[in-house]
This record gives C-alpha cells, structure tokens and sequence, in this order.
C-alpha cells in the first residue's frame, strides 16, 4: 500500500505541500510525471478549450507571482486555465512552479491546460538555470530527466471555442492549417528548425511577411500573416507569450494577435507588470495585469557558491 | 603571431555567423582562435592585478577610440527615447544604430593605419554589434562579447601591442562599458538572454573579471564580502570595476542584494579575490564561451577565424 493507490488524495497532498513552496521528492516526481504523461499523450497537437478560461503567459520560475496569479485570476478548478508554456528557468522555483502546474493538470485534466514553451527543453533548460535548480535541491539530474522526458508530451498550441488559437511563439512558414499541426509528430525535443520549432520560437513583427528572427530560431511574422492565418482557420485572434511586455499584455497586428507575460519585474530589472486574459462563457475578453507578489523573508535557495569557485 | 604576419597584403573578408549546431560549439573548444582568445584574456587581467583605476598609466594610443565614446554619446542626446507605447524596449535605439554607421566609419579610418584600411570591413562589423539588438532591443553578454573581439582584433592586427593590455582594459573596454550602460538605460534594453537568478548578471561579464583582479591583494584590505557593503561601495567605487558593478546593479535592481543576485551574493563566501577571479575565468568559459545560444550569434572572419 502506497499513496500512490489513491491518486486524487496523493494529488491533493501534493497540491497542499507545492502550495506551501515545498518542492516533491524524487519518487513523487517520478510518479507525477508519469501520470501526467498518461493523459498528455492523450492531447492533441491542437488541444481544444471550452471557455470560459484564463489565460497565461511566461512563469519562469516566478513561484511567488504564480500564487499572486492564482490570487488575482482564481484558484484552480474554479478557474480554468491555459496556460503557454515557459515555466521554468531564469527563476529560483522553477521546480515548485513546474511541479504545481503539472500536479494541478493531473488532478483536474479538464480545468487546466498546460501547453508547451520554448524552454520546455533540455538543451535550454541546461542553459538557463532549470538544470542547475533540479540538481541543486534533490542532489542529482533525475527530476530533470523526468521533467524534461514529459516535456516531449506537452501539447504545442490549443484553440478556445475554434476561435482563440493559443501557442507559445508564433506562426510557422511550414504551417497554414490547424490540420497541418494535427499532422505534427510531437513527441520529441523541440528541433533546431521546422513547424515544431517555429511555433515555439516565432514572433509578431511590425514587417509584413516571414523574415528571419533575431533569436537564431523561428521567424518574424506580419499582420498580413497574422490575418491570413485567422481567416483561413475561421479564429478571431491568436493568444501568444515569448516575449517580455511591459503591460504585461500587447496586442497587435490590429488586434489579430496578443502577447501575455505573466512574470512581472522580470530579472527584478525590468519593472514590467504581469497580465492574464480571462475569456467569459460568452468569448467577452477582459485583461487583468498584476505587479509582483511582496517577497517575504529569504528564498530557500542556499547560498552555495557555484562549482566554479571551488 | 602579430608582429610577424604581414597584415597589409592580407586578403580581408565580410564577416559570418559560423557556429550554428552544438557540434560548432564543441569545435569551437578546439580551435587555434580560442587559445588566442583565452591567452589575450589572460594577458589583460594581468595588466590589471592589484591596481586602482586612478593608476592607469596615460597611453596616447587610446585617444581615438575614448573620442568615439564621446561622439556616440553626443548622438544618444539626439537621439532621445520616444514617448510611446511599445512592448518593452524604446524604438528609438533603432534609430541611433541606424545612425553610428558613419561615425563608426570615420573612426576606424581615423583607427587603423593606412596600410590596414581594408580590414575595417571586418571590424565594423563587431562594432556596430556591440551595443545591443536593433531588432529585439536588446543587451547581453554576448554584444559585450563582440567587442572583446573587436578589441583582439586591434590588437591581432598589431595596432596595439603588449605594451598596451592595461589601456585596453582600461581605456578602451571601460569607457565601452560606462557607455553601454547609458544605452542600456536610455533605450531600456532588455534583458538578451539572461540567466536570471542563475547567471552572473544580465548584461555583462568580463567586467567584474577584470574587476575581481584589481582588488586582489588591494591595499585598503577589501575582501570579496565587502560587496554586500553599502559604504565600501560609496568610497571605493571610483577606483575599482568591481564595485561600480556591483553599485549599478543595486540602483537598477528591485529587493535585496541577496536576492536579485544570488550567483554574486555567494562570492561573499570566498576568502580571497584571486579564487573570485579565477573562478570567473571558469565561468565565462561555462557561461558565456561555450554556451550555444550566446555563442551562435558571433562573428568570425579572417581575423577572428573559426578555426
């Protein structure tokens, strides 16, 4: 007899403990990225979602301001949500923050929605801190492994009601039909270039047309593009995260296209707000932006002086 | 090599992004350029060991590339933030890269000797990329990186010597790095990159390298823990790299000290400034050198060669 024999309370226990930013062992990390794999792989490429639901941008390991999120939008399941990616890295609780939202997915599948971002990847989370956290608070790569292997399984865009598609980048030259995006094989770290790629990576631009993006990955797309995608696909609007906005949310490409960065004072630099974009049964749409959360006392973090120096 | 390789018959080239899979990268460990590249990098923070910057010796060489700081300066005034709603960073840096080109030209026409005119088609490139992304607005150690090579080149190419690594720390990659961080606050760069909470700093680097071997064995008795104090900051910033960091850090950055900058906070746990500056060296290598998505936007041409 383990906790794990009665899901829904092993799930609740989690949920309670992540709420009080105390990170999972490695057997539950083990289990939980099972099961969440369970039903991911049950996702399609193009993930449907009734409204209403609240939807997110960038996290980055922000915990303290996803809790001011969940603050201002709702707690889950009496909110729904969609969120686009960008969990981890860059922030101190990459971990707690991954493992909530995936705990969440678990126990209420059909409340939330947790798409994939470009940093949902081994090769950059190796880069940007995500690596490092997991094997400084359990003392080996594992969870990582086990974390980064689900990532593989996270669906790459959704569509809210067939009029709101949501994604983490932007829109590829290798893709016109949400069909196309069906066709995908997904289950693979996230390529160097191709669909795959592009939705992950791409951004809105002010030039028409597909041009190469500054990031060395994915493109820069148009209005034209924007407006075409919609049209042929019957959407009102695409939902996108990826890029730092000092709003919080910014809507472009005459409104064809909104970015959301829900991780607010970025790098503690930036003085950036958050936002989130809530969708009514009726498909109304109403911005919520939030400033950062008050920090209360130290982060668990401890001060170990990184390998370099030793 | 640069003394005795004849620069003026030498055939120079456009300059090109080479490392694009992790495959690049991994070469890039094993070439001819980066040796060079690390032992120049050594010579520097030699010419820096345990002096302040009230020190530096005057070097009439470096008169010309202090001048172009200034022009660029004089442009950013004219070229002001626009009152505007945008996503992040200002537009208008847009504007004022549009218009370095001709100042950069003069320059290095006023910068390398008349048998050398040619190679300015490789070097203008790593100047016009050292201040940030026009397209994304953005800053990181990786502009910061394109004129260390700028600088290496000038020196590969024999317009300064070994009589000159104190000058180039000094009086050439200073004033670069007091000027960056005007462009970084009048246009509100964001943030290319970062590392966040992992990382050593947003934007730069090599400073605080540079900086970790002036303050060892430095006179006044400062050790690595004297970051985190506000007056050691207030009365010896003047003289050492390291605390003017350390002091634009705190006045951009939102909490505490311990909290916006972990990776720096912990160096307090050395005893020494020599392990600091050692284990910099270690990370730029990590961090900077060898990490694909920073490293795949350098150039190299026939100077800095990717071989």
């Amino acid at each position: 007899m383990s906790q794990y024999d009665n899901p829904n309370n092993c799930l609740d226990g989690f949920i309670e403990q992540l709420n009080k930013c105390k990170p999972l062992t490695e057997m539950d990390v083990k289990w939980l990225c099972e099961k969440a794999k369970e039903i991911l792989q049950d996702e399609s490429n193009v993930q449907p979602v009734r409204a209403p639901v609240t939807i997110c941008g960038d996290v980055h390991g922000q915990y303290h301001d996803l809790m001011e999120l969940f603050k201002i939008g709702g707690n889950v399941p009496d909110t729904n949500y969609l969120f686009l990616g960008d969990y981890v890295d860059r922030g101190y609780y990459s971990v707690e923050t991954v493992s909530l939202l995936l705990a969440l997915k678990v126990r209420y599948k059909d409340r939330i929605t947790i798409l994939r971002g470009n940093h949902e990847s081994r090769q950059i989370t190796q880069v940007y801190g995500f690596y490092e956290e997991c094997v400084r608070k359990y003392g080996n790569a594992n969870p990582w492994k086990y974390f980064t292997d689900l990532f593989d399984y996270l669906p790459i865009t959704a569509v809210v009601e067939n009029s709101i598609f949501g994604l983490h980048g932007g829109l590829s030259p290798d893709v016109t039909t949400l069909d196309e995006i069906r066709r995908l094989d997904r289950i693979q770290e996230v390529p160097h270039e191709g669909p795959l790629c592009d939705l992950l990576w791409s951004d809105p631009d002010d030039r028409n047309g597909f041009n190469t993006s500054p990031r060395g990955a994915g493109f820069t797309f148009g209005t034209d593009i924007s407006e075409k995608y919609n049209h042929t696909n019957g959407l009102t609007m695409i939902a996108r995260a990826h890029q730092l906005v000092m709003e919080g949310f910014q809507e472009t490409h005459d409104k064809n296209c909104v970015t959301l960065f829900s991780a607010p004072n970025y790098c503690y630099r930036c003085g950036n707000q958050a936002a989130i974009l809530e969708v009514d049964e009726h498909m109304n749409q109403n911005y919520l932006q939030f400033d950062p959360a008050p920090r209360r006392g130290e982060p668990h973090l401890t001060k170990k002086t990184p390998d370099y120096f030793l | 090599m640069n003394n005795q390789y004849d620069w003026s018959k030498h055939q120079f080239q456009q300059v090109e992004k080479k490392i694009i899979t992790q495959q690049d990268v991994e070469k890039f460990k094993t070439t001819q350029i980066i040796g060079e590249l690390l032992a120049f990098l050594q010579q520097l923070i030699q010419s820096v060991q345990n002096k302040k910057i009230s020190q530096t010796k005057h070097n009439q060489k470096f008169q010309q590339i202090q001048q172009l700081f200034l022009q660029l300066e004089e442009l950013l005034l004219k070229v002001p933030p626009i009152q505007q709603s945008m996503r992040y960073g200002n537009k208008a840096f847009r504007d004022w890269l549009d218009k370095i080109g001709p100042i950069v030209d003069d320059y290095l026409k006023m910068q390398l000797p008349d048998n050398l005119q040619n190679a300015a088609i490789e070097l203008r490139s790593y100047l016009l990329d050292s201040f940030g992304n026009k397209q994304r607005i953005d800053y990181g150690t990786g502009h910061e990186f394109q004129f260390f090579l700028f600088l290496f080149s000038l020196f590969k190419l024999g317009v300064y010597t070994e009589q000159d690594y104190e000058g180039i720390v000094r009086l050439a990659f200073y004033k670069y790095i007091d000027f960056a961080r005007k462009v970084q606050m009048t246009y509100m760069l964001e943030p290319a990159g970062s590392h966040g909470v992992w990382g050593l700093d947003d934007y730069q680097f090599l400073p605080f390298v540079f900086g970790a071997a002036e303050l060892n064995q430095n006179e006044f008795g400062l050790l690595p823990d004297c970051i985190i104090k506000e007056n050691v900051i207030k009365n010896h910033k003047e003289e050492y790299m390291f605390l003017q960091c350390i002091d634009f850090i705190n006045n951009v950055k939102k909490g505490p000290f311990h909290e916006h900058s972990p990776i720096l906070h912990s160096l307090t746990n050395l005893t020494c400034w020599s392990k600091v500056c050692s284990g910099l060296i270690k990370m730029f290598q990590g961090e900077v050198l060898f990490k694909h998505p920073v490293i795949k936007h350098t150039y190299f041409g026939t100077i800095v060669e990717y071989k």
